[in-house]
């Protein structure tokens, strides 16, 4: 039996329907149930669902066998764990953005606004660029706009929401795609149970 | 401000009577094993110059080490790691190491972990280092030293990965790139990271063959004799040849004493580079998530005190097993009844006291307590609970008081 941690929303849907394509199949669950946790119905796999950055920590401590999240989740907490693959679905990037008029040589130290103050902290850090972060929660965008911030540091999926705002992307830090992740004792001690699920989700391949 | 008067730290606990006699009993158990194998135990400072840590790559950073400065302003630090210092000890402290040298350990360890995910600051460590021996024979004996430490305590479940740091290096050593870029590819490959591995490597300017090989390492581990002779085929010269054929060698040793079903290969183990050189490795026990011990080789480390001495060790973290051993429901249970309690007036006092003494001679634990006459033992003064026996000592008899 294996334990796997899934954060809601589109991440998870995605994941679901791969293990539904090879048999694992969670009927009692629907995206509005309020239940947190699933078994297939062959009792292969139970399925928790967490905060999605909460998934990596669920598989670095064991609790989860496997998890499916964001690269971005996996940069910003750096949980020890396996990341054996890319699924390749839930595509965006790291980027930095700022104001149209912002000018990079204007300013001694630039303060980034970010919901992710570690990426940012070493994207700046190996340009020897000096920073000062401002931890936002969310609705990253408003920082510049209202002067809290000169650039932010978000994950940039079709560039809509910064158009909106009035934001330009100034730099690409990193691709940013769904990964699987292992616990690094279950991949030895469960090896074949994960090795099966790898390889299915390996044949099936390919962006959707 | 919170007055903070009622509370420890995060990452360091108090340990109450029941955990303490458990924990215990966990270290008993590893020490007899330890001591059949002709391990001699030895203790250093709490605290030693932070230079003896700063100046070696070892597995901690010194960023999470805790510093403290003396009153000539020197700065030390909290026991970051047990291996180091036993290495300066035997350096300095013994002459000629010609002989084998066999220590064991017990001791706490501080490091400045992320204790949010619930690390610990402070634990135990238990280990052994056993010095002067550059044989196979030392390498199978210390991974068998630790399966049988896990097998006596009751553990059934056991997995050993074992790897050769060896291997990635003779690779490395055949590509000119950055040093950074070399560690991104460690890491990438230590954690298993296909994707970005290919990645990283698509992106250099290296033979193919190489980045084939390199794509090849996180898969090489499972079946022991099955991997090793996969990397020993597919060795490009002789570090990685020989690294192969180290492993073949060790694992014979591993199957004479029988053990065999218990170890593995994974020649994607490769932390510490800087650190160990050649044969290392890593435990864990059934389904619990995080590795319960590791060691390897450290040939090297010697030379930084001036001396050659060939070097193994492991060590293996008691809090984490006192968890696991509590997962899997061996544990001792722990003793909670005192076996005796005498009740005596002030007339008995020597009578009573003297037979407690008797008592504790032959190995009891016993409790007394002055009570003021027969007739509260009478009454329901004790219901005997916490005690196997009450016994009343009111005259020259000594008699057994009934429990409630």
């Amino acid at each position: 039996m294996l334990n796997i941690a899934l954060g809601k929303g589109r991440l998870a849907e995605i994941t679901l329907k791969k293990l539904n394509d090879i048999d694992i199949k969670f009927t009692e669950y629907s995206s509005k149930s309020r239940k947190l946790i699933f078994n297939d119905e062959n009792h292969r796999m139970k399925l928790v669902f967490v905060k999605a950055s909460d998934v990596g920590i669920y598989v670095e401590r064991g609790a989860c066998d496997l998890g499916v999240v964001g690269k971005d989740t996996i940069m910003e907490n750096e949980p020890d764990v396996y990341e054996m693959m890319d699924l390749k679905f839930g595509r965006c990037k790291f980027a930095v953005a700022a104001p149209i008029d912002f000018n990079k040589e204007s300013y001694e130290k630039i303060r980034v606004a970010t919901k992710y103050p570690n990426v940012a902290k070493k994207h700046f850090e190996k340009k020897g660029v000096p920073i000062e972060i401002i931890k936002i929660n969310g609705s990253v965008e408003l920082a510049p706009l209202m002067g809290l911030a000169d650039v932010i540091v978000d994950i940039v999926e079709t560039g809509t929401t910064l158009k909106e705002n009035g934001l330009v992307v100034i730099e690409e830090i990193s691709q940013v795609s769904a990964r699987l992740i292992v616990n690094k004792v279950s991949l030895k001690t469960k090896r074949d149970e994960i090795l099966t699920i790898i390889k299915a989700l390996n044949s099936e391949g390919g962006a959707l | 401000m919170v007055n903070k008067r009622k509370f420890t730290p995060e990452g360091v606990e108090d340990i109450n009577a029941i955990q303490y006699e458990k924990k215990e009993w966990i270290q008993l158990k590893i020490k007899e094993v330890f001591k059949r194998f002709g391990y001699k135990q030895i203790l250093t400072p709490t605290f030693e110059y932070y230079d003896l840590f700063s100046e070696i790559d070892s597995a901690i950073d010194t960023e999470d080490m805790y510093k403290l400065i003396d009153a000539s302003g020197k700065i030390l630090v909290l026991r970051p790691d047990v291996t180091i210092p036993i290495a300066r000890m035997a350096a300095t402290k013994y002459k000629s190491i010609n002989e084998n040298l066999k220590f064991m350990y017990f001791t706490s360890v501080f490091r400045s972990s992320d204790f949010r995910a619930g690390g610990k600051r402070e634990f135990v460590q238990a280990g052994v280092e056993y010095l002067g021996n550059s044989n196979p024979e030392a390498d199978a004996e210390v991974i068998v030293t630790a399966i049988n430490s896990l097998t006596h305590m009751g553990f059934e479940n056991i997995h050993i990965d074992i790897g050769q740091t060896d291997y990635f290096k003779g690779i490395m050593n055949e590509i000119e790139i950055a040093p950074e870029i070399k560690n991104s590819i460690r890491q990438l490959i230590e954690n298993k990271n296909f994707a970005d591995l290919g990645i990283l490597l698509d992106s250099l300017d290296i033979e193919s063959t190489y980045k084939d090989l390199l794509m090849e390492v996180p898969y090489l581990y499972g079946d022991f004799e099955e991997i090793a002779q996969r990397a020993n085929q597919r060795a490009m010269n002789d570090t990685m040849k020989k690294s192969a054929k180290n492993l073949l060698e060790i694992h014979k040793i591993i199957d004479a004493y029988g053990y065999k079903k218990y170890v593995f290969a994974d020649l994607g183990l490769i932390n510490h580079l800087d650190y160990y050189s050649g044969m290392i490795f890593k435990g864990y026990v059934g389904n619990f998530g995080t590795p319960i011990l590791s060691g390897g080789r450290y040939d090297d480390l010697f030379k930084k005190f001036g001396k050659e001495v060939p070097a193994i060790g492991f060590g293996m973290n008691v809090d984490a097993m006192l968890e696991a051993a509590h997962q899997y429901e061996f544990i001792k249970e722990v003793e909670e009844e005192k076996d005796y309690l005498l009740l005596y007036d002030d007339l008995h006092c020597q009578v009573a006291l003297r037979k407690s003494m008797e008592l504790r001679a032959s190995g009891y634990v016993v409790e007394t307590e002055r009570v003021n006459s027969r007739e509260v033992v009478d009454d329901d003064f004790h219901d005997g609970a916490g005690y196997k026996k009450i016994m009343a000592v009111f005259g020259n008899e000594i008699t057994e008081v009934k429990k409630k």
